[in-house]
């Protein structure tokens, strides 16, 4: 039964990037209307308008369909990285594979990864999404330790050395029972990492490694419009009513997640 | 086991954890020498941009020693760094050394006020939620992962400029204005920090509560309060301070962030302005003594948590 409603919330995160940018687009986010200037919220503009009199509700939905699916992005090359590489590490555990990797697990997680970013971006030219597939390639670390242990505690459970027992090759057993009770601890510690990476966009765009300025980004439009609260404050509630309904579902996924973990562990 | 095998077994485990953690440092100094150097092609050019004039690259070259051979530059680069000598500004020829311990030193005050926020400041919701057996504590500490930190921060000053108009908010001096400078971004760095580990507190506190040994304790009419700092708490601790340790990366992120915002003037303000004017060697610095920093503080709070940790000295 949960299994559905899963499915469909998943589907839900999936496809919102794209419908989300589709409808703000064809609303025009970066139409500019000089007549409209910071028009307050109304029956015209629902989320108002900007200096420069572009429709915040366009600009909105599409910022919010953009960070979402760069933030999934980094996040699909994480999991990837997480499961390979952790789980190699587990599998090759307390040998040369598995030293090398949490030797770069290890030096990943120690580091604030700003500053490898920041040093990164200064020799390699920046753009919005490359960025995020930069930070895809950091973020694995966290994970990749979770799955590593992981690998290490099931490779002793008696259902697994009862499949090997009775004949399965290795890689059977890995694929079909190892595997699919992986997805679940990685795919929750990552999901609990989304909110961060939608938010950090604007900390990276102080160093000139957001988005460049016409193309509007969730972190971008709360921060110009934080700036103005005085004299406009409908800029910033919009996207931060956005981030914060983004943020408290994938937050309510990832605890509905834990939960059904532990009725299962309980029964 | 007995105390001197077990002080034995620690400091073997503390020298072999140092050289894992000196060989990460090892790979810092390659990794960010490959980057700055071997990466760009010409590192001089990369530093003047595309409109200086061949003269003027020429002569930078020979300064970094580019026209020596890779590795020659690299043992270089290591024979300085052993005299904790990491090279001169290409903008300005400051010491790079110097600079980046100085801007270290602010965002270090930023970070450990932060530190310390974020530890009392959680517990108390922790206490609270437990106490009231109420779930608004964890509510409001969920703002931090909520609302992002820079959000918070222009908040935090549009209502510090309000409601406190004596609070100064920019600057960071060592006496009693910069420590009340560093308030409010502090604060709103350990925003997030807060919002983990009051839930891992809450949710450890609440599976202890509940275990054989927690309701053991109950039945023998200790109040709430002493259930919760005698009982309840202990098991709790390490992993609640090995969240706190680990997130001082998070806050160290938040704090460069916010440093820029407030006009701080720690290390975020020095990774800015060296990423405008394309400053390598000053950024390679800020690489990598930060670095050293973190992959030491890391050592320490692992043979930290070790030493306080029962379950990690039973041998098996």
């Amino acid at each position: 039964m949960y299994s559905r409603a899963r499915f469909v919330a998943i589907l839900l995160v999936a496809v919102m990037p794209w419908s989300l940018m589709r409808l703000g687009s064809t609303l025009d986010p970066i139409a500019i209307d000089i007549a409209q200037r910071h028009v307050a919220p109304s029956l015209g503009a629902v989320f108002g308008t900007d200096a420069l009199g572009r429709d915040m509700f366009a600009r909105t939905t599409y910022a919010a369909g953009l960070s979402l699916g760069v933030a999934l992005k980094s996040l699909a090359v994480s999991f990837a990285l997480a499961l390979t590489l952790g789980g190699s590490a587990g599998l090759f555990a307390r040998r040369w594979p598995d030293h090398i990797i949490s030797w770069v697990a290890s030096l990943l997680f120690t580091l604030p990864f700003i500053l490898i970013l920041v040093s990164l971006f200064t020799i390699v030219p920046p753009n919005l999404s490359r960025t995020y597939i930069a930070i895809g390639f950091i973020a694995w670390a966290a994970p990749a330790r979770i799955v590593r242990s992981e690998v290490v505690r099931l490779r002793r459970e008696p259902f697994v050395v009862a499949q090997r027992a009775m004949g399965w090759p290795r890689g059977r057993v890995l694929l079909l029972t190892i595997v699919p009770l992986l997805l679940r601890p990685a795919f929750l510690s990552l999901l609990l990492f989304l909110p961060e990476l939608i938010g950090i966009e604007v900390g990276l765009s102080f160093f000139g490694l957001g988005a460049s300025p016409p193309t509007p980004t969730l972190g971008r439009l709360i921060y110009d419009g934080m700036l103005e609260f005085e004299t406009a404050w409908w800029l910033a509630i919009a996207p931060a009513a956005m981030l914060a309904l983004l943020v408290t579902s994938v937050m309510s996924i990832a605890s509905d997640w834990d939960r059904s973990r532990d009725r299962r562990a309980v029964t | 086991m007995n105390r001197r095998s077990k002080i034995a077994r620690l400091s073997r485990i503390a020298a072999a954890r140092a050289a894992w953690a000196a060989s990460l440092l090892l790979g810092i100094v390659i990794g960010s020498f490959v980057l700055f150097r071997v990466v760009p092609g010409d590192a001089a050019r990369v530093a003047l941009g595309q409109n200086a004039s061949e003269a003027s690259v020429e002569r930078l070259r020979s300064e970094m020693g580019l026209d020596k051979p890779i590795l020659v530059q690299l043992a270089d680069y290591g024979r300085a760094l052993t005299h904790g000598d990491l090279g001169r500004s290409l903008i300005d020829g400051r010491n790079v050394t110097g600079e980046v311990s100085a801007r270290f030193l602010v965002t270090g005050r930023l970070a450990l006020l932060s530190a310390v926020f974020s530890l009392v400041l959680s517990y108390l919701l922790a206490l609270l939620a437990y106490k009231t057996r109420s779930v608004w504590p964890v509510a409001v500490s969920r703002i931090g992962v909520l609302v992002p930190s820079y959000s918070l921060g222009i908040l935090a000053a549009i209502l510090a400029g309000a409601f406190l108009p004596w609070l100064p908010l920019t600057g960071g001096g060592t006496g009693i204005g910069g420590w009340a400078a560093l308030c409010i971004p502090s604060l709103v760095a350990a925003a997030y920090p807060i919002a983990l580990m009051t839930i891992l507190l809450r949710d450890a506190v609440g599976s202890a509560e509940t275990a054989p040994f927690g309701v053991c304790a109950r039945a023998y009419g200790f109040s709430r309060l002493a259930l919760f700092h005698h009982v309840l708490l202990p098991p709790a601790a390490v992993p609640y301070l090995a969240a706190w340790i680990n997130q001082l990366s998070a806050i160290f992120v938040a704090g460069v962030v916010l440093e820029v915002l407030f006009t701080i003037p720690g290390t975020g303000s020095l990774l800015l302005s060296s990423v405008q004017q394309r400053d390598l060697t000053m950024l390679q610095g800020l690489l990598i003594l930060n670095s050293a920093f973190f992959i030491g503080l890391s050592w320490f709070s692992d043979m930290l948590l070790r030493s306080v940790d029962a379950r990690q000295q039973v041998h098996v």
